[in-house]
């Protein structure tokens, strides 16, 4: 296991969080929570938090390994089955990333290929990704992690003047059920935070560093959103299938700076190839070290 | 069809040929192991290009956590 540094811990948090949900998650949540659609992203995010924190606290009772050599270590049989649960729970989400992905390209970019080419180099970048192991996937964080990050906010700066405010009334009047819905299915993507007590091991991993991933991943997400219904507002973002997209085609710098989307979907497709990458790391991880057949070396 | 599977049949060929240095020198069990999967994969190929009905894992497990899905 190499050894990672408490940075890189928050910034593959952050990243695992937020590539894959920014590009179709805004458009359900704005359809149960309306104008109210970002605080789903801040329920959900509570309750992430909670169990961050008691997963953390179980890993942290075994320094030196990651949660599943734990789990296995202390219950052998039940651990082995509980690890097989999260190894369903990361291969769906490998599954659901691969999917969208390749409808994304297939449906914004490359709309004659076939979409099993393109999932093809998408299995094959990863392939080749997840054989060059952990430090791999760091270096990708690294490098993708705060370019995220900081398109964001200059996103944030680029389309200020178009926000029309007048897209979240009414404010006071929250439809909770709404919101509560909306927040059941922020869960599961902001739930992908609990990789991090997987991946990491006991000495390099503690509880602030999930809980940064999860409030910077959130707030991004939340700061998106945000711009989403300040701008498209809740009845367009809700009937688009890729919302993210068009408001990033919303981006004009100046008169010949045109086709921002480009740019920005240039910088962000290979985070999404590293989200898959994270996925499938610890699906072979935990496959690995549940079976008996393949030795840990 | 034929085709498409050969196609599947020479990217595991690569496959192995890439990886045939660890392979070799792996326990017998884990190298059956390796190619099961790999007839496995062609297994779940061929299956996902019928013309039939066609039952997706996801979809099925989907229905069955539907019932517990708080809301309609």
């Amino acid at each position: 296991m190499p050894n990672i540094t408490s940075r890189q811990v928050i910034l593959l948090g952050v990243t695992y969080i937020i590539n894959i949900t920014l590009i179709h998650v805004p458009s359900q949540l704005a359809g149960y929570g309306r104008q109210h659609a970002y605080l789903s992203f801040l329920v959900a995010g509570l309750v992430v938090a909670l169990l961050l924190l008691v997963l953390t606290r179980s890993a942290n009772r075994f320094p030196g390994q990651d949660l599943f050599q734990s789990l296995t270590s202390r219950f052998p049989i039940i651990g082995r089955f509980i690890g097989l649960l999260y190894l369903l729970f990361f291969f769906f989400i490998l599954t659901r990333d691969m999917r969208s992905i390749s409808d994304f390209t297939n449906v914004l970019l490359l709309p004659n290929t076939p979409i099993f080419v393109i999932g093809l180099c998408v299995a094959t970048t990863v392939v080749y990704i997840v054989r060059g192991g952990l430090r791999t996937l760091i270096g990708i964080t690294e490098l993708y992690g705060p370019i995220l990050i900081i398109v964001v906010f200059f996103m944030v700066f680029v389309v200020f003047k178009d926000f029309n405010t007048g897209y979240l009334k009414p404010v006071l009047y929250i439809d909770w059920a709404g919101v509560g819905k909306g927040s059941w299915i922020a869960f599961s993507y902001l739930g992908q935070v609990l990789a991090l007590p997987f991946i990491c091991s006991g000495k390099n991993y503690r509880y602030r560093h999930g809980l940064y991933s999860l409030l910077i991943g959130t707030g991004l997400l939340t700061l998106i959103i945000l711009m989403l219904l300040l701008i498209l507002g809740a009845p367009i973002t809700e009937r688009m299938m890729y919302p993210t997209y068009e408001l990033v085609r919303q981006l004009r710098v100046t008169d010949f700076l045109d086709r921002f989307d480009l740019i920005l979907v240039a910088l962000w497709f290979p985070a999404a190839l590293l989200n898959v990458a994270i996925s499938y790391t610890l699906f072979v991880m935990v496959l690995r070290r549940s079976s008996p057949l393949f030795p840990v070396k | 069809m034929i085709k498409i599977l050969l196609g599947y049949v020479v990217c595991a060929a690569i496959i192995l040929f890439l990886d045939w240095k660890v392979v070799r020198t792996l326990a017998p069990v884990n190298r059956w192991l390796t190619y099961a999967i790999l007839l496995c994969g062609m297994g779940v190929w061929a299956y996902s290009l019928r013309l039939d009905e066609i039952t997706y894992a996801s979809v099925w497990v989907g229905k069955l956590l539907n019932r517990w899905v708080p809301f309609s």
